[in-house]
Order: structure tokens, then C-alpha cells, then sequence
């Protein structure tokens, strides 16, 4: 029996060696925010959720079988959340006839699978209950196929001859085994036999057996019934402790990949709850990246913040590039954010923060953010930065993709820009896709000139007031940041008295690119 | 390949002597434990014979006709070959395993369970015998003792004896692995019967959870059964006897007539393999280390004899164990040359030297190898030594009494035969007295013609006559305070060795005064 909820042909693995850059990219994108909103305080679905996230699918096919495992429990997330109380109960239950010694005496093994097995089966047949009343309601073919298991090898008739058996081992009727006469003709190859039904009266009146009792206080007498006991339960030992661990793994399977799509169904029932949209994105299988949203929002500044977020369109099919410029705090690094995210849940096979999304299945997703403010650690920041980004070029691969947000500010604009270009060209040359955040005039203007055959340029905007929009459209980049925008904002002023920048860019452009592909 | 001109069948055969089957007349005086104590050979002696306590006083026991060494030696030399040390050494681990087995069934009480034992013992000695044969005569065989051996085992292997224990062998056992019986145990009741074929509990608990499997089947690990038989198994057994009396009666009947299980012959080899093959193993980290063994060539008494590189064996054993070098030296007695007088630096090889010289006549005695590169040896009748005694005797006068009484022991006890090790001898008493009680020893030991190494402080001592040589524990060269442990064959330094350690820590008379002066 298999759970193969999240893939279609494996079982979800927690204990897969995640990239090493994983943890980064968490922290870039504030997937812990994410992650907190799913786990609800509970740990473990907080590490599957991690897992999931950060370890993405293949393919588009293995995308779209999660996407419709998700699609049904979005439709019936009780049932889902039901069934994962119901394990996570049971398995804490048979905890506790684990013992804590290394080993035991096949008496001691038997009567603790035993128990164990008496929980798991409770907990078996709960899960063909509590599946039942919505198994026609669903259609994915994991979920399907999954409740079908529960219908037909968990049925109460196979369920009560498990328990019959169980039953048989408590050994009401004693142990009764067979053996053979080994060297020294001490008892081997022992065999435990089930004792008629009739039960022991009619057998203890078969002429062909012969019986003694122990007497009183026979110590010893009592030890050697018991090596004997042992002898004849260790085969069965080892079964009922394999069956049962088999269960077990069975059940902590189960209980793992539900874990994660409760964790889901929670995050999705937050983003809703706050009327978000949210979309299970359209995968498509191209030989260029595909892009195109609509309402693409970053779901971790949604949940920190108690309205809604503005969310922005996007068309960047085929573009290996996606350079954003403007207005400081105009909504770049947020948007470079959403669509990571968006990205990482799309290949986790999950629902996406956006109205509308098409997307394609990438490779490896990869962070490098600068952090300008840190102005005093400027030397030492920028080879801490070159040392990030000579890790992330000894990994990153064709298909992978590249968030890089204000990478090699820590330096002046033109030594910055010339790193930052001769990097970013040589990822796109081999065929990485970039999203770049950047206010390094010099680089974004130069890429502009140079790349716009395969990039898309986007700004981010402001109102003829100079009030941010947090909107970012397409345009080309701008000599001058917005600085003073918030200069003016905080000081009733503007610096040096002059007036803003005009914006040479008005009725920006979306690069030109071959058409169709040619 | 079978050989045609081998000696007849019958022959009654022993590795350890040619014709006599106790050796008596070729045996010299054993080693005192004192000796061997002396000697260090006590330690290697216990550790050989440690499972095997009949070797000790092989060991201990010096042969004294060169006829048996030489048969000794051949076998030795052989064994040294693995594919014929390897079949004896499995040959003889296998008797010591049914002997002990048959000693074992002496004590037991419980009929059945004696006559079983006794049974395996049977199988276990068929086995082993058979066995060696058959790699036996798959070699080419040079020493008459292993070919001698040999032929009696194939006499014993075909002879009617062995075949009836076969068949008898054969006949209980077929009878005892058709035994199937069964036990019930409730709380303190036993019964036993025949199988009346009830259903195998643990097949049916293993197919109900088979849905639940997903690898290969665990292992069993069943408890060790325990070889002792106590009464419940006894009682047990004598039922199931009850129930299958003609399968107990081919047991019964092999154990009341084929006693005792073992040939003697058989058994003696499985005695005798040991004696070789201990020692050779445990000669193991010394060749590894490459240093020389041989098997030393047999002269007269009164011959020149000799050694190369000879050396200390249980200070080699461990120096190798301490990762220390050992030191090897050369010695030589050509008559009228009886005795080598050593002195020269404390703490340098002196003690060793002389163990070293009592350890090769000892070891050549036995027909072992010895360790040095080569040697030349008469064969002795004992081994006397006298080494310096830590006994609480705090008057030198009682030291010295002690020590003449036992010296006067060693002399009225010594034979022409006689190799003597005296270490140290009235090294505590006055130097007048030293020289010349020691010489007076001396004296005597050369009048017997006994060989002997004696260790002196006394210069004079190595002068005391034609039959003493000058052997001097020598410094480096170049600075005396390194000691070299090479003991060399030249006249005493006398005080050539004080005076250059004097110079070195600046005590000469001269530097001391120029001192004084300055």
C-alpha cells in the first residue's frame, strides 16, 4: 500500500538532502511567514511544508498531479485535516508500547506489536470511515486512488480477521508449537501452530499427547518454559513487529503528505480569508520560460499586513530577463519576491499568489540579495557578496533561475554595474533566466541597450505627485532613483530645492522580440 | 595422489616421535619452571599451551637424540607450508571441539540427551577425520612423520571400526531429523504430541499484513538456543522418545556401542598438530617483522657451535608488540671453547644476549624452529641457570650465601650435557670475592665441558682460561652513552667506557681541575 499523494509514482521523501542554497532563498523570499500561517504551531507540518517548498517538482506532469490533489482538498479541506488528526492521534498512541530497550525477548516483542497493531488497526478503519461520505466528490487521481485503497483493502471484513488474530495472539489456548530435533536433540526449527478451534478440551483428550505440570516454585522449570516461549515466537515476533513498523511507515507516510496539504489548505484559507486570489497556475511545457500574470501579489507581505496587497501584471513569456528598475520602496523587491514565490509554489505543484498565472517548470531557483543599507561593512560586503555569487555560479545550471536584488550595490555604480553586467550577461548567454532588482543606472541602462532582445524591462512607478503606486509597468530604466521623492516625503522639501526628474520614459516599451520565437 | 611406498598401514604414528610412542630414552631433563622463568620462555610456553595444557610438558622437555629432532624438524619445515599447516590446523580446532563435547556428555544425566550429544560429537569427529584425510592425500608429502600419519589415518578411515561408526552415525541421525513433534506450554502445563498438522500461526500473521509490505522480508533473529539441557527439556525429550520410539532406538544404540568415540591414534594427532602449529602462529608477528627463524643444523656435543643473528625471543615479541627494533648478535664456541663470559655497559643487551643463548639450545631440543639467522648446535640433556634473585635477603652476606648455595645446586646437578645460563652471578658481593668465586665456577663448568654464557661485571673473569671467550656489550662509538646492544666477540673495555663518559659530562680528573683552577 502506498500514499503517492504528492507524486504520482513515489512517496513525498522529508528526508531528501535539500539544495544547499535552500536555506537563502527561504530567507530572501519570507518563506517563514508562509511556513508560520501553514504549521499553525505545529512542527511538523511546518518542516513537510518546508520541504515541499523548497524541493520542487520535476516536470509539468508531476506539477499538474499536485495541482489536482490540491484542487480536491481545497474542495473538502475538513475531511483532509480529519483524517491527519486521526493518524497523528493513533501514532502517538502506539508510542507507547514501543519499548525503550534494544532488544527484547520475542514474548515481550509480540505482546508490544500486539498492541501496537490494536491501535493501528482502529486508525485503519477510520480512515476508510472518514473517507467514505466524500470519495465520490473528488476526482485527482491521488486522492481517487488513495480512497479507493481504503475501501477495498482496509474492509471491515478483512479488518475483523486482523483483529481475530490478534486476538489468537494473546494466546488464550497457550503456545502451541511444532519442532524438530536439532543437534544434541535440542528443539529446533520451531513453528507456531494455531490449536484447533474446538479449543483445548478436546485436544488434552487425544490419546497421542502426553502432559506434565510444573511443580510449585519451579524456578527453573518456569525460565525453561519460557526460553521454550520464546523459542517458538520468534519467527512471529519478528512478523508482527515487521507488520506493524510496516503500518506504522505506512500511516507516518500518510500522515507526512497530509501534513503538507493541510499546511496548504491553511495558507490558502488565510490568503482567502483576507480576499486575496489565489490560482492553481496554468503549467505549460515550452522550450523558452513562460510568464504571465495577472494580480501577482507577494503572499508573505499580504499576511504581515492587514490589507490587501497591489498586485501587478506581468507578461514576460520567453524573456530570459526581467530587469526592474525605479522608485526606491516603489515595490521592486516585492515584486522580484512575488515572483519567486510564485515560481517556487508552481513548481511545488501548489496554488500561486496571483488571479491568473502561466507559467513553465524551471530548474533550480536561486536568491542574491544585497543589502545596501549596511554602508559601514561596504568592503567586506561586497566580497561576502562576490563569494555568494562565485557559490551560486559554481551550482546554478542552464534552466535554473536567478533572483538577484540589488546585487554589488555594495560598491560605486560603475564598478557595481560592471560586475553585476559581466555576470548577468554570462548567466543569460547560458541560458539562465534573471529577474534583477537594481538601481545601478549604469547596469540597467546598458542591459536595456544590449539585451532587449531577450529581456523585459520593468518600472517601478510613481504618480505626478511623486506618491508611490507600488504598480510596476514596463519602462525603460531612469537615470535617477527616487530618493528624493522620499527626501521630499520626510523633509517637506526636496533636496537641493530642485524639481523631480522628468521621466523620459513615458510610454515605456516592452522589448521587441522575435516574434513567435523565430 | 595416494602413495605406493609409504610405510605400512598399521604403523602406529606420532608426530612427535619416530618409532617410540612415548619417547622414552630420548628425552632430556624438563625445564624447571625456574629455568623457563629465567629464560622468558615461560610466558611463551603458557601462552601456547593456554587450550592446549597437554603441550606444556612437550614444551618444557628438551629431546636428546638427534634422530628425533631431525624428524621434528622435518615436520616442521613442512608445516610451514599453508596448504599442509591448513587442513591439520582445522583438523585438530574440530577434535578439541568433540572432545570437549564428549567430556560434556559424561556429565550429563538425561539419557537422551547424552546419547544426542553424543551423536553430534560422532558427526562432528566422521566429519574431521574424513576431512583431513581427503586434503592429506591431496599432497605431496615429504616428512616421513605427516606421511606416516597419514597412511595410519587411511587405515583407521577404511577400517571396520570407523565404518560401523559411520553407519550407526548415520542410521541415528536420518532416524532423529524425522522426529516432528509439538509442544503446547500454558501457564504450567506441558504437553507433547505428534503434529497433527494444525495450521502454521505465523504463515497466516505474515500473509494478513503481506498488503502492508513494501521491502524484502526482515531477517529473523532468533535467541541463541542454550546448549544446557535442564529438566523441562529433559522431560520434554523423554516424551517425545515415548512417541517415536524407533527413531530413539538407533540413537540409544549408537551411544551404547561405539564407545569410546575417538581412535587414539586420531586422537593423539589431534594432540600432537598443536605443538607445531601454536608455536608457528604465534612466530607470526616475528617473521612479519622479518626477522630470521631457522632450523638449526645438529652437531656433537664437543663440535664448534654457533649462532647469527640470534636473539631474544620474548624480548622480540615484545619489543616488535612496543614497536621497538630488536637487536640481533652472533656467537661462537670452537673448542676448546666452552663458555662466553659477557660484560661491558649496564642495561645493554647483556641479560638478553645470554637468555637468548639458553632460548635457541631449548628451542633447537624440541626440533622448533629457533630465532637467529642460522645456528649449529649439540643437543643438551638440561638447561640449569642462576640468575640474580629479588628475595628479601637484606645482608650480603645472606645474599651471597644464598646465592653460592644455589650456584653449588647448579654445579652438582650439571652434566657435560649441561647448557648453563648464569646472569650476574656474586654481581652483588665484593669484587674480590666476584673474581674469585666466579672464577672458581668457571673453572669448574669448563673441567665438565658444559656449555654456558655468564654474565659478569669482572673483567678478569673472561680470561680465565682456553674455554672462556670475551663477549662485551658495547656503546656507540661516537658517544658511550648510547647504548648499542650489540654484544661482540672481543677483549673487556675495561674502563675505556667510564673514562669517555666522564669526558662528556666534563668529571675527567683534568677538566675538573682545570676548573678549580680557573
Amino acid at each position: 500500500m502506498n500514499v503517492h499523494l504528492l507524486h504520482p509514482d513515489r512517496d513525498l521523501d522529508l528526508e531528501v538532502v535539500l539544495p544547499q542554497h535552500a536555506g537563502t532563498v527561504s530567507d530572501d523570499l519570507g518563506l517563514e511567514v508562509l511556513l508560520d500561517r501553514m504549521a499553525e504551531g505545529d512542527e511538523r507540518v511546518r518542516t513537510a511544508c518546508r520541504t515541499v517548498l523548497l524541493a520542487g517538482l520535476e516536470d509539468a506532469r508531476a506539477v499538474r498531479y499536485r495541482q489536482a490533489v490540491v484542487a480536491d482538498v481545497l474542495r473538502a479541506p475538513e475531511v483532509f485535516a480529519g483524517l491527519y488528526e486521526v493518524i497523528v492521534a493513533g501514532l502517538e498512541l502506539a508510542k507507547r508500547s514501543y519499548s525503550g530497550l534494544f532488544r527484547d525477548a520475542p514474548d515481550a516483542l509480540v505482546r508490544r506489536a500486539v498492541e501496537r497493531l490494536q491501535v493501528s488497526t482502529d486508525v485503519l478503519r477510520r480512515l476508510r470511515q472518514d473517507s467514505a461520505p466524500v470519495r465520490s466528490d473528488l476526482r485527482s487521481e491521488g486522492v481517487t486512488r488513495l480512497f479507493e485503497l481504503f475501501a477495498t483493502q482496509l474492509d471491515e471484513p478483512y479488518l475483523r480477521e486482523v483483529e481475530a488474530q490478534l486476538e489468537e495472539l494473546t494466546f488464550p489456548r497457550g503456545v502451541l508449537f511444532a519442532a524438530r530435533l536439532g543437534r544434541g536433540a535440542v528443539g529446533t526449527g520451531f513453528e507456531l501452530k494455531r490449536p484447533r478451534p474446538q479449543g483445548w478440551l478436546s485436544r488434552s483428550l487425544d490419546r497421542s499427547g502426553a502432559s506434565f505440570e510444573l511443580a510449585d516454585r519451579d524456578d527453573e522449570g518456569i525460565e525453561s518454559l519460557g526460553r521454550l516461549r520464546d523459542q517458538a515466537l520468534a519467527e512471529v515476533a519478528v512478523v508482527l513487529s515487521q507488520a506493524s513498523d510496516d503500518i506504522e511507515v505506512f500511516l507516518r507516510q500518510l500522515r507526512d503528505e497530509l501534513a503538507v496539504l493541510t499546511g496548504v489548505a491553511r495558507l490558502h484559507a488565510a490568503l482567502t480569508a483576507k480576499g486575496e486570489p489565489t490560482c492553481l497556475p496554468e503549467v505549460v511545457s515550452a522550450p523558452t520560460p513562460k510568464l504571465t500574470a495577472r494580480g501577482l501579489y507577494d503572499p508573505a507581505l499580504s499576511l504581515q499586513l492587514a490589507e490587501q496587497v497591489v498586485g501587478n501584471d506581468l507578461d514576460a513569456d520567453d524573456a530570459l530577463l526581467v530587469l526592474i528598475t525605479g522608485a526606491n520602496q516603489g515595490g521592486k523587491s516585492t515584486l522580484l519576491r512575488s515572483i519567486g514565490t510564485a515560481q517556487l509554489l508552481l513548481q511545488a505543484g501548489l496554488f500561486v499568489p496571483a488571479a491568473t498565472f502561466v507559467g513553465s517548470v524551471g530548474g533550480q531557483i536561486y536568491t542574491h540579495f544585497g543589502r545596501e543599507e549596511d554602508e559601514q561593512l561596504r568592503r567586506g560586503k561586497l566580497e561576502e557578496e562576490l563569494d555568494r555569487m562565485r557559490t551560486i555560479v559554481d551550482r546554478i545550471r542552464p534552466g535554473d533561475l536567478l533572483l538577484a536584488n540589488e546585487s554589488f550595490a555594495a560598491t560605486n555604480e560603475r564598478e557595481g554595474s560592471e560586475l553585476a553586467r559581466q555576470v548577468f550577461r554570462a548567466h543569460l548567454d547560458l541560458g539562465i533566466r534573471v529577474v534583477v532588482v537594481t538601481h545601478l543606472y549604469d547596469l540597467a541602462e546598458s542591459l536595456y541597450r544590449t539585451e532587449s532582445a531577450r529581456g523585459v524591462f520593468l518600472r517601478a512607478q510613481r504618480e505626478e505627485d511623486g506618491e508611490r503606486t507600488f504598480r510596476i509597468e514596463p519602462g525603460a530604466p531612469l537615470p535617477t532613483s527616487y530618493g528624493q521623492d522620499l527626501y521630499r516625503r520626510i523633509f517637506g522639501e526636496s533636496p537641493s530645492g530642485t524639481a523631480a526628474a522628468e521621466d523620459p520614459s513615458q510610454g515605456a516599451r516592452r522589448a521587441p522580440h522575435p516574434q513567435g520565437g523565430a | 595422489m595416494p602413495a605406493t611406498t609409504e610405510e605400512p598401514s598399521e604403523a602406529v604414528a606420532s608426530l612427535l616421535w619416530p618409532c617410540v610412542r612415548d619417547g622414552a630414552g630420548a628425552q632430556g631433563q624438563p625445564l624447571s619452571d625456574e629455568a623457563a622463568h629465567d629464560l622468558q620462555l615461560a610466558p611463551l610456553f603458557d601462552a601456547l599451551s593456554r587450550d592446549a595444557p597437554w603441550l606444556r610438558p612437550w614444551y618444557a622437555t628438551p629431546c636428546t637424540d638427534v634422530e628425533v629432532v631431525a624428524y621434528r624438524q622435518q615436520i616442521a619445515t613442512e608445516l610451514e607450508r599453508e596448504e599442509v599447516a591448513a587442513p591439520l590446523a582445522t583438523f585438530a580446532r574440530r577434535l578439541q571441539r568433540v572432545r570437549q563435547r564428549e567430556e560434556a556428555v559424561q556429565r550429563v544425566t538425561y539419557p537422551y540427551v547424552a546419547a544426542a550429544w553424543f551423536l553430534a560429537a560422532a558427526q562432528r569427529y566422521l566429519h574431521a577425520t574424513t576431512e583431513l584425510l581427503e586434503e592429506l592425500e591431496a599432497l605431496t608429502l615429504e616428512s616421513p612423520g605427516l606421511r606416516g600419519c597419514r597412511s595410519a589415518l587411511r587405515s583407521i578411515v577404511t577400517g571396520d571400526r570407523f565404518r560401523d561408526l559411520a553407519t550407526a552415525t548415520g542410521a541415528a541421525q536420518e532416524a532423529m531429523e524425522g522426529v516432528v513433534y509439538t509442544v503446547r506450554v500454558q501457564t504450567d502445563r506441558v504437553t507433547v504430541d505428534r503434529d497433527h498438522g494444525e495450521a502454521d500461526l505465523t504463515a497466516e500473521v505474515a500473509a494478513t499484513f503481506a498488503r502492508f509490505r513494501t521491502g524484502p522480508p526482515r531477517p529473523v533473529d532468533r535467541p541463541p538456543v542454550e546448549p544446557g539441557v535442564d529438566h523441562v527439556a529433559a522431560r520434554i525429550l523423554e516424551l517425545v522418545a515415548g512417541q517415536h520410539p524407533e527413531a530413539f532406538a538407533a540413537l540409544t544404540e549408537l551411544h551404547q556401542h561405539h564407545q569410546p568415540l575417538l581412535d587414539p591414534t586420531v586422537a593423539a594427532l589431534a594432540r600432537e598438530v598443536p605443538f607445531y602449529l601454536a608455536y608457528h602462529e604465534r612466530l607470526q608477528r616475528i617473521r612479519a617483522a622479518g626477522l630470521p627463524l631457522c632450523l638449526p643444523e645438529l652437531v656433537d656435543q664437543d663440535a664448534p657451535c654457533g649462532a647469527e643473528d640470534s636473539y631474544d625471543l620474548a624480548v622480540a615479541l615484545k619489543q616488535l608488540a612496543d614497536g621497538n627494533p630488536v637487536v640481533p648478535n652472533d656467537w661462537h664456541l670452537d673448542p676448546p671453547e666452552r663458555v662466553l663470559v659477557v660484560t661491558g655497559a649496564n642495561q645493554g643487551g647483556k641479560t638478553t644476549f645470554a637468555r637468548a643463548f639458553g632460548q635457541l639450545h631449548h628451542l633447537a631440543s624440541l626440533g622448533l624452529p629457533v630465532p637467529a639467522r642460522r645456528a649449529r648446535v649439540g643437543l643438551h640433556d638440561r638447561v640449569l641457570t642462576h640468575f640474580e634473585r629479588q628475595e628479601r635477603i637484606t645482608t650480603l652476606r645472606g645474599k651471597l650465601q644464598d646465592e653460592l648455595v644455589r650456584v653449588h645446586a647448579l654445579l652438582e646437578e650439571a652434566t657435560p650435557g649441561t647448557v648453563a645460563v648464569l646472569n650476574e652471578t656474586f654481581s652483588s658481593t665484593t669484587l674480590q670475592d666476584a673474581r674469585e668465586l666466579g672464577s672458581a665456577v668457571l673453572q669448574r663448568i669448563a673441567a665438565l665441558g658444559a656449555r654456558a654464557v655468564f654474565v659478569t661485571f669482572v673483567d678478569e673473569l673472561t680470561a680465565v682460561g682456553p674455554a672462556t671467550v670475551s663477549m662485551v656489550a658495547t656503546v656507540a662509538p661516537d658517544d658511550p652513552t648510547v647504548r648499542t646492544f650489540r654484544v661482540v666477540r672481543r677483549p673487556p673495555d675495561g674502563l675505556a667506557h667510564a673514562v669517555a663518559l666522564a669526558e662528556r659530562y666534563g668529571l675527567t680528573d683534568e677538566a675538573i681541575r682545570q676548573r678549580s683552577t680557573s
